[in-house]
């Protein structure tokens, strides 16, 4: 996992979607990304077989833990990038260098800046930079009473992940697990209201534990 | 389906509409709607009650005002049938003015959809309700900065003891001006943004919940054993109650009826009319209206109080918690235990229920699920008959066969019906206690149907059966039938004319076999067998015609034929299987 277009295809997809809340389609990927729908196939199916990412529903793909973990390094990567040009060197515009900075700068460089920056949690975007060793896992494996930042959806339906959104359940947003039946629904307490979500759901919610 | 007087449910009456009330499930619309029109409009405690619209005309300071309820939605970028209904009344009716109510625990969530509303540039009057609820969890919001943030006048009140209510409807009638423009509301990801910032800015204090009553109940109700339990216990109490009130209920009224009414009648009747009329009042004004307070109304009313009191307490969607895992096996989820409870009512809201269910394959599954579950009506049959001469036991093993029989097709149209299923998402109210005032009206309300709908076709229908058998017909009109009702189901030839009754209503079936016998006594003309088979053949058979109107309005005419012819073979298949069981075991 090396090559940079592979990552790029990663990163995309964590911010596809984190942006959608769901599970993505391939033709989506490949308008964002600009590249022919065979090529992204061709390169699905790459990263398919490598264990990155995971067919879901209705022609869908999502990132696995491990694409995840990849995408959510090179994101935070990026976005301190991004934040240490615009604050330090007062710059605009800055997407582009990020961008091309991410795949170069090493990892003890990135935690001096982060370190000089003061830990932000913020891009100079408003978007999220995610934590160090961030440690993901399905919202299904929290234990009632413990509390976890929701950070990526790989629900399928778009109905269902839309509906989770109107109530709340959307990256960003922390929840609190009540109660569960096992291998059953589980109770979760969202902006203050309970709400009883599916086994298939929770399994589906990628959440980092507080 | 509830038919209310006034109240205009087709979602085509759209000419006309001043104040429309929109907001999230169960934060009180149709409370509000109720306090303002007088009128009834169902209210409970669990998300989604109203899935159509509700009109009602009223008066305000000499103003004639028209309102309507909608279904309630947290986003219009949502693809399932009420939100749909509630969009498209939006751009139909193009309503002067918004009230939309939110629930002032979860106004964060709320105001996505205060700001989608707000974009349509439809005047909003925001009115936050249940404030009682808040003070006691030590929530301040500070209407002025919400005014000010959102650029809309914001009222506090209680829905339920009237609180203010009449100030919301004055500060809308104020915005209403009849001419603004019209933009159809478009999701916008900057909407919870927003939300999550007006929020921080106008609420002081803590609003996630604290450890209270409802708490421990919510706590208890849904846990992995004791919840199970309490379940259990509920669903005993419910049918126990039906049995011994329903039954009780029924020989009471019917004391009451003949020894008022109709042993007068009766005698009037015979002595100033000639022998056939005779035969036909008799029939149609003493037996059917006896057969309808015996039967029909005291079982049908017993189970809604009994259902009003689970709605309006919040347990519903504990329920679907804890079913979740049964309905999963067959492709479905346990939201759609909701519309299946208001199934033992009465199939036809059971079926209209059913739009809060996201996808068309669970409300196709559901609706199918929903007809081989025993409604009042099957109810009042089963407990009537089977239930006082064969012993609760008989009755209890047709419920439970049908409830079997739900379930394996249910398994089979889950594995079979092409398409996933979705997953449960519900949001759980708090413990409420009951307000007797308005069980009563509900049940009220859902009972008028019945009375109404259903006494003039029993009254007619005894009629007609009288003309019947005073002119000699009734056999030749069996004759047809005779080779499946006598010769594979084993029941006297009689029965099949009160099976085609019982396609009208249900009840019909069991009020015409008690006419035709000659007897309330069944067992003077029937075996305990032949009843055992008639109870459970009228169960499974073809749903009655309302609720084959309702299924052909819902999904169309081949699933309502589908339905229909499939039910009356299952029931005709089932039925001589278990009669000759019957006979194996000399039961019969």
């Amino acid at each position: 996992m090396q090559s940079k277009s592979r990552q790029d295809y990663l990163q995309e997809i964590y911010r596809l979607q984190q942006k959608d809340n769901s599970a993505i389609r391939v033709s989506e990927l490949s308008v964002v990304l600009n590249i022919s729908k065979a090529s992204v196939s061709e390169m699905v199916k790459t990263l398919s077989s490598e264990g990155y990412l995971e067919a879901k529903r209705y022609g869908r793909i999502s990132l696995t833990d491990k694409g995840a973990a990849v995408a959510t390094g090179l994101l935070r990567k990026h976005r301190i990038i991004e934040k240490f040009l615009c604050d330090i060197f007062s710059l605009d515009n800055v997407h582009e260098e990020a961008h091309e900075l991410e795949h170069t700068v090493s990892d003890r460089v990135i935690d001096k800046m982060d370190k000089m920056l003061g830990h932000p949690d913020t891009c100079p975007d408003g978007d999220a930079i995610p934590p160090k060793n961030m440690n993901m896992k399905p919202l299904s494996d929290i234990k009632p009473g413990k509390t976890a930042k929701i950070m990526l959806s790989r629900i399928a339906s778009e109905s269902q992940s839309k509906r989770l959104v109107s109530l709340g359940v959307c990256p960003g947003t922390s929840v609190k697990v009540i109660r569960k039946l096992a291998k059953g629904p589980m109770m979760i307490q969202v902006k203050g209201a309970e709400i009883a979500i599916g086994n298939a759901l929770s399994q589906n919610i990628l959440v980092e534990e507080a | 389906m509830d038919c209310q007087h006034k109240v205009d449910r087709s979602a085509k009456c759209h000419e006309h509409c001043d104040i429309a009330l929109y907001g999230n499930p169960n934060v009180g619309k149709s409370c509000f709607f109720n306090k303002v029109t007088k009128l009834g409009a169902t209210v409970s405690n669990f998300p989604g009650t109203t899935v159509d619209i509700f009109h009602g005309d009223f008066e305000s300071h000499g103003k004639k005002l028209s309102i309507s309820d909608t279904p309630g939605i947290y986003s219009f970028d949502d693809t399932s049938q009420d939100v749909t209904v509630a969009k498209d009344y939006l751009t139909l009716a193009k309503p002067k003015v918004i009230i939309n109510i939110v629930n002032e625990l979860h106004l964060e969530r709320s105001l996505s959809l205060t700001l989608e509303l707000i974009k349509t540039k439809i005047p909003v009057v925001l009115a936050l309700n249940f404030c009682s609820d808040a003070k006691k969890r030590k929530i301040q919001i500070d209407e002025a900065a919400l005014e000010k943030a959102l650029g809309i006048p914001v009222v506090t009140i209680d829905a339920i003891n009237g609180t203010n209510v009449d100030e919301a409807i004055l500060l809308a009638t104020k915005k209403m001006s009849g001419k603004h423009g019209f933009i159809l509301p478009v999701p916008n990801k900057e909407n919870a943004r927003q939300a999550e910032a007006i929020a921080k800015m106008v609420i002081n204090g803590d609003s996630s919940p604290v450890t209270s009553i409802s708490e421990k109940i919510d706590a208890l109700t849904t846990h992995p054993v004791y919840g199970y339990a309490i379940l259990f216990g509920v669903m005993a109490l419910l049918f126990s109650s039906l049995f011994i009130l329903g039954g009780n209920l029924g020989y009471l009224t019917n004391l009451i009826f003949m020894a008022l009414i109709g042993t007068p009648l009766k005698v009037f009747i015979a002595a100033n009319t000639s022998p056939f009329w005779t035969t036909v009042l008799t029939y149609g004004l003493v037996d059917g209206i006896n057969a309808a307070l015996q039967v029909a109304i005291p079982y049908i009313a017993v189970f809604y109080i009994m259902l009003s009191i689970l709605e309006d307490s919040g347990y519903l969607p504990r329920m679907a918690y804890l079913m979740d895992k049964t309905f999963k096996r067959m492709g479905l989820h346990g939201k759609c235990m909701v519309p299946m409870m208001l199934g033992f009512g009465c199939s036809v809201p059971a079926i209209f229920a059913t739009r809060i269910l996201p996808s068309k394959r669970e409300r196709v599954i559901t609706a199918i699920l929903i007809n081989l579950i025993p409604c009042s009506a099957r109810t009042a049959i089963i407990l009537g008959a089977a239930g006082v001469f064969l012993g609760w036991q008989y009755a209890l093993a047709i419920y439970a066969l049908s409830l079997i029989l739900m379930f394996i097709v249910g398994y089979i149209l889950g594995r079979h019906l092409p398409g996933k299923s979705l997953e449960l998402v519900i949001e759980m109210p708090e413990f409420r206690v009951p307000s007797i005032q308005n069980v009563l009206l509900k049940t009220w309300l859902r009972m008028k149907d019945f009375i109404f709908m259903a006494t003039p076709f029993v009254v007619l229908g005894s009629a007609a059966l009288g003309a019947l058998t005073s002119l000699g017909l009734l056999s030749a009109l069996a004759k047809p039938f005779e080779p499946i009702v006598s010769g594979w189901l084993m029941l006297p030839a009689v029965a099949g004319i009160t099976l085609i009754y019982g396609i009208l209503r249900k009840e019909l079936a069991l009020e015409m076999l008690i006419l035709l016998g000659g007897s309330a006594n069944l067992l003077q003309f029937m075996t305990p067998g032949q009843i055992f088979v008639f109870c459970l053949v009228a169960t499974l058979y073809f749903p009655c015609l309302t609720t084959f109107v309702a299924l052909r309005k819902e999904f169309g005419t081949k699933v309502g034929i589908f339905i229909g012819v499939s039910t009356t073979a299952l029931a005709v298949i089932i039925g001589g299987i278990a009669g000759r069981m019957l006979v194996l075991l000399n039961l019969f």
